[in-house]
């Protein structure tokens, strides 16, 4: 990653978190705000998908299914945006599956490293525990609006921070030339 | 490939080409532990994390997709499972990006295969079995990017199994991640289809299932980059060539041939044994190792083991002097190929496996000259 | 045995079938979440042209006991008839992609289809509810350019197949 991009991730994620913030004390004005947002997040997908098209997919087979896709993403994102009042059981159900998903994930790596026994498998777990735990709260407290806020801004607040630790990882640089590195002097020795 | 290949395939080439029973053990054993080097390992042995040389099923799903997270997947599947044939390959109307991507493609018998067996020559047993591995994959995994990329490694529903008897039947897969795969009753399954570019379904031969490492599959598609065109996927021919390449490529690093010539086999070393093992090709089975361990046996007299994950990791774990292990052995080779995998793609002018740094050439020169100079003046001083 | 079929008339014909099914898939799809989207702004109380007709039939004083069976009636009319006009192209489409033999009826209506939403690009009113009406162009403007690619593709490969058939 170069220099200006860990700049420019590190602000990214410093105003992730703190929009997050400001949203959590404004409920009343966020939804509305969290609604237009997940529509963009969508929009943004299908121009994604759009321009991978023309730059990428336009002579590989299949590639017209991309063309679509990515205007009914669009679509569906802008339509998403405009929709005023959506009632705050449709918002819980998408985020109980998210979260849900994204649990049985983890859940199943952690298993994975279990199985490797490696020592890291507790804080997958954990995670994964966590997450269907946040997605049983969705149910529970399907009709209110408060709690969808709260879920919301705390899912941008820790991507927020892993932006900002991403930032501070150490890119892997790797060597062409092994004499400069310790391998080629272990294998001389062996030698 | 899967074990039966890496693991007794690469054992009977190694035997083959002159190796004892023992060195034959610790090459074979080298190739398959490509496919186990997973970071979740490393973390277990306390490993160095860059000598990760394969990833989970879990870990990809785990992985980030941004940039370094992309770089990392790509350097580590580029370098171990598919080796690019020319990173310089040309192509009519492609954009700079698309031509990236393209070039990583996957093929035997190109300009890197020679330098993955070059690096090896003169090393470790360790550093000849990864070599091997990589070797192989190329004849298997050729079609295929090591990059996640909807636009070069998708496949659609255009998909014929080619049967023993000439007929071509559909193969339409199903996507579900943990049934295994009904070789007998034709039911295949594959990933599913992601219309996000970086998608993990879309690295590799993910949507094409595991078909390419059935060593009796023959079948015919339609490769993304390929404008339309079809391939046929001939696995008993390719991997009988992957054999007879291997054994040669062994020969030469042994010592036994003076130069490495690409698209060149050992054809008359195997000619007497290719009835046994076109007899293991032909064997519509998920795995042939039960195959290839008998044939091992008989060739060499001795008993093959099964492959330990667990043999070298006391060694490892316990040794004052780590580097000097078998495992330790291994990594080493491990990053010193993929550095040089990843030098290579990035001299081509692609990021997408991550920065390469050579020691400025310059410099070491500009070194060189002043001791040179120093020693001058010292050796005036003396006299 | 060479089991590949590369010559150009071949590569033309997958070309074209795979480019026909897609743009089959596309007019169901997009015809279904038009159709949807028209559903939705109803059921969320929102500015909808089902929204309309139960406002203008309630100024007229009818009873809801009226105007919810009238309602169910001219939904299927106005959303459900032409998903399923939608749902028979698109249809078609793909079966003819697979190799199976198709009038051209379905490229009669495809034709049409294009002409009542090309027509219908230029009625829409951006006043109002922008973001609705951008959506709402932009499934039309799509579903144009899906009737096109299916008439396309449907037109060269029923060339191609006939000029691989002179060539046996």
């Amino acid at each position: 990653m170069t220099k200006t991009r860990k700049i420019i991730n590190v602000l990214w994620g410093v105003l992730m978190i703190l929009v997050a913030i400001i949203l959590m004390f404004i409920p009343e004005e966020a939804y509305p705000l969290v609604i237009i947002v997940l529509g963009i997040g969508l929009a943004i997908r299908g121009i994604t998908r759009l321009i991978n098209y023309f730059v990428l997919s336009s002579r590989s087979v299949g590639s017209t299914r991309l063309l679509y896709d990515g205007i009914l993403i669009l679509d569906l994102g802008i339509f998403t945006s405009a929709l005023v009042d959506v009632p705050v059981f449709y918002l819980m159900i998408y985020f109980a599956g998210l979260y849900f998903f994204y649990g049985v994930i983890d859940i199943l790596s952690a298993m994975d490293s279990k199985k490797l026994e490696s020592p890291h498998f507790k804080y997958k777990l954990l995670q994964g525990l966590m997450n269907v735990l946040i997605a049983v709260l969705c149910i529970v407290f399907i009709m209110h609006k408060d709690i969808v806020i709260f879920i919301y801004c705390g899912g941008i607040i820790y991507n927020g921070i892993v932006k900002i630790v991403n930032a501070f990882r150490k890119t892997d640089m790797v060597f062409e030339d092994a004499s400069v590195n310790t391998v080629d002097a272990v294998e001389e020795k062996q030698q | 490939m899967q074990i039966d290949f890496h693991y007794f395939a690469t054992y009977a080439a190694a035997y083959l080409a002159g190796y004892k029973h023992e060195e034959a053990l610790d090459i074979a054993y080298s190739a398959f532990f490509v496919d186990q080097c997973t970071n979740t390992f490393l973390l277990k042995v306390k490993g160095p994390k860059i000598a990760a040389t394969t990833q989970l099923q879990m870990e990809l799903m785990d992985a980030d997709t941004d940039i370094i997270g992309l770089q990392n997947i790509t350097r580590i599947w580029s370098s171990f499972h598919f080796l690019p044939k020319d990173l310089y390959a040309k192509k009519e109307k492609g954009t700079k990006r698309y031509m990236k991507k393209y070039r990583l493609i996957c093929g035997p018998n190109g300009e890197l295969v020679k330098d993955t067996i070059e690096l090896a020559k003169g090393s470790t047993l360790q550093a000849i079995g990864i070599a091997m591995h990589v070797l192989a994959d190329t004849w298997a995994h050729m079609y295929f990017a090591g990059t996640p990329s909807l636009a070069i490694n998708t496949v659609n529903d255009h998909f014929y199994e080619i049967m023993p008897d000439g007929t071509e039947e559909k193969i339409v897969f199903k996507h579900n991640p943990i049934a295994p795969d009904d070789v007998i009753n034709k039911k295949y399954s594959a990933s599913i289809y992601q219309s996000n570019e970086n998608s993990i379904m879309n690295l590799g031969h993910g949507q094409a299932g595991h078909l390419p490492d059935f060593s009796y599959c023959v079948y015919k598609y339609l490769p993304a980059w390929n404008d339309y065109r079809e391939v046929v996927k001939d696995n008993p021919s390719d991997y009988w060539k992957a054999f007879c390449q291997m054994v040669y490529a062994l020969k030469y690093i042994r010592g036994d041939i003076d130069t490495f010539e690409l698209d060149t086999y050992a054809y008359e070393d195997v000619r007497d044994y290719k009835e046994e093992i076109d007899a293991i090709f032909a064997v519509r089975r998920a795995l042939d190792s039960e195959g290839w361990k008998e044939f091992d046996e008989k060739l060499s007299g001795k008993e093959v083991p099964e492959f330990d994950i667990g043999k070298y990791q006391e060694e490892y774990m316990n040794s004052d002097d780590k580097d000097n292990t078998f495992l330790g052995k291994f990594f080493a080779h491990a990053i010193k190929h993929k550095s040089m995998v990843t030098n290579r793609i990035y001299e081509s002018g692609s990021m997408l496996a991550g920065y390469s740094v050579t020691p400025d050439r310059s410099k070491l020169a500009s070194l060189m000259v002043k001791n040179v100079i120093k020693g001058g003046n010292d050796n005036d001083k003396n006299a | 045995m060479d089991y590949l079929v590369n010559d150009d008339n071949s590569v033309l014909q997958r070309k074209y079938s795979n480019r026909l099914k897609m743009a089959g898939r596309a007019i169901i799809i997009f015809g279904l979440w038009s159709s949807l989207q028209v559903l939705i702004l109803y059921f969320l109380n929102q500015e909808s042209l089902l929204t309309f007709i139960y406002e203008a039939l309630k100024e007229e004083g009818l009873d809801n006991s009226f105007i919810y069976p009238m309602l169910i009636v001219l939904a299927i009319v106005l959303v459900g008839v032409p998903f399923l006009i939608n749902l028979y192209m698109g249809l078609s489409a793909m079966g003819e992609a697979k190799g199976k033999k198709k009038t051209p009826v379905y490229l009669v209506i495809c034709v049409l289809s294009f002409i009542v939403s090309f027509v219908s690009i230029f009625m829409s009113d951006l006043s109002d509810y922008l973001e609705l009406a951008i959506a709402s162009l932009i499934v039309n403007v799509t579903f144009c350019i899906a009737c096109i690619d299916v008439v396309y593709s449907a037109i060269r490969l029923r060339r191609c197949k006939k000029q691989a058939k002179k060539e046996v």
